[in-house]
């Protein structure tokens, strides 16, 4: 009986150990801007989740298209129905890897470099960006931008629209992350 | 052999929980979200005649402009006289829609046959899900008055019509959303005319069924088409009334929606063009029209 006890302890111990060092969002949002002459057009994106695993540095973002949030309505409709194809392509995945090693377990805040693969519009592209992690009391905050240019991601903007729509937009990411029990 | 199994049982538990892929286990803790919500059924609040399911959306306004041109008439001599109806309008309707919320707009608008000036309300109730609910449904009603000199049995309550209206939509797949309308116009007022083939008066009460369908032909252009079956002993063809059907194109160019149709009918309100048809398709009595909306953000 003991034994069994034992066991049952050890396996519960390795268990949490390889738990341990997953950090998962609570909250924050994904914007995109896109600057034209004639219009801006601002989103903003609630519906994301995100894991970062301290022990490697790995890091997967998935956001849910329709999610986006426009100051009218026809903008949205227009992005969900004749750019992103939500209906098609439901969402939108970020998966790479932190290339510094990161103190994760003390405050502070790091300059740090990612590189992975970005799926949009299911077009898979390798890219590297720049952002910025700020640990503080057990909660990691991220925060990055990077552009996103659309021809890329065969986001076709037809010619009537060139002026409304910028062939380049912003894209920026602001989440934080606790650990995951 | 407890401490092989317990052994193997602890190997196990490394393994569920070594998995590697982040993207794996964002996966796989799959969060109750709200089911989705089949959006964009209809590209416009109306398809040639018809309403869609679609109502205004909250803080915009839809200014629409909506011509009939007159009967085309192909093959007859008096077709090219008139460039197949467009020296003539039949009806012009202008109209604004403004949505209270995302799913109750109110509209007023105003026409040339009849002068009618209608105010109307749709309220979208049930939304159809992916992977659920099948269809959206909406109410549709107006009122209608029309402020035509001399008419028989002038008194003011007799000026006027209403429509109640059921709309039950699906979006099929993504190129094909079909509809159908039941549908009820109530005229305060009607003439005593018999119908001479069955000697049936008109009706106060009209009730009518609506079909409508929209079919993609690529991401901005869809073709369109409504028809209203009027449930009437009074409307015969040999009493010259005919049933309404409309075809069309529909082209979205950037905050504009643009509709080309045909359609027999001249009235563009439910009011009018349900109980009033009385132009054939087999006579070449068909209208080219359009139909254009602008959205408008606050």
């Amino acid at each position: 009986m003991k034994q069994i006890i034992l066991v049952l302890a050890i396996i519960f111990s390795i268990s949490n150990l390889f738990s341990q060092g997953i950090y998962k969002s609570t909250s924050g949002k994904i914007t995109f801007f896109s600057e034209t002459p004639m219009e801006n057009i601002n989103a903003a994106n609630k519906q994301l989740k995100a894991l970062l695993n301290t022990k490697n540095g790995e890091v997967a973002f998935v956001v849910t298209n329709v999610g986006f949030e426009f100051d009218k309505p026809l903008m949205g409709e227009h992005f969900n129905e004749n750019y992103m194809e939500s209906d098609k392509y439901k969402i939108s995945v970020f998966k790479g890897k932190i290339v510094e090693t990161i103190d994760y377990t003390s405050n502070g805040e790091h300059k740090v470099t990612v590189k992975g693969t970005i799926d949009i519009h299911g077009v898979t592209q390798e890219r590297e960006m720049s952002g910025k992690l700020i640990i503080k009391d057990g909660a990691i905050a991220v925060i990055c931008s990077f552009n996103v240019l659309l021809k890329d991601h065969k986001i076709k903007i037809p010619k009537v629209v060139t002026e409304n729509i910028a062939e380049t937009v912003k894209v920026s990411v602001n989440i934080t992350l606790e650990e995951k029990k | 052999m407890k401490h092989y199994l317990a052994l193997i049982l602890s190997i196990l538990s490394i393994t569920a929980f070594a998995q590697d892929d982040l993207l794996d286990m964002l996966n796989s803790e799959e969060t109750e979200t709200a089911p989705e919500r089949v959006a964009y059924t209809f590209k416009a609040t109306k398809l040639i005649n018809a309403n869609t399911i679609e109502t205004t959306k909250k803080k915009t306004l839809d200014f629409r402009i909506t011509h009939r041109f007159g009967d085309m008439q192909i093959g007859e001599p008096i077709g090219k006289h008139t460039v197949w109806g467009l020296d003539n309008a039949s009806n012009i309707r202008f109209s604004f829609d403004y949505g209270l919320t995302d799913n109750i707009s109110l509209g007023i608008g105003r026409s040339k046959t009849n002068e009618h000036i209608d105010m109307s309300l749709k309220f979208k109730f049930l939304h159809q899900v992916e992977k659920g609910m099948p269809i959206s449904a909406a109410y549709y009603t107006n009122a209608a008055i029309s402020p035509v000199a001399n008419i028989p049995n002038d008194e003011f309550a007799n000026r006027w019509s209403y429509v109640h209206q059921l709309i039950i939509a699906s979006k099929i797949t993504r190129g094909i959303s079909l509809e159908i309308l039941p549908t009820l116009v109530h005229r305060n007022y009607v003439t005593n005319e018999v119908n001479p083939e069955n000697g049936s008066v008109d009706e106060n009460d009209l009730f009518a069924l609506g079909l409508g369908g929209r079919f993609k032909v690529s991401k901005r252009v869809s073709f369109v088409i409504d028809y209203f079956l009027p449930f009437s002993e009074f409307r015969t063809s040999s009493n010259d009334y005919y049933h309404s059907l409309g075809l069309g194109v529909e082209i979205e160019t950037g905050g504009h929606v643009f509709h080309i149709n045909v359609t027999n009918s001249e009235g563009i309100i439910e009011n009018d063009y349900i109980p009033n048809t009385r132009s054939n398709w087999g006579d070449g009595e068909y209208k080219l029209g359009f139909n254009i909306s602008r959205v408008f953000s606050f």
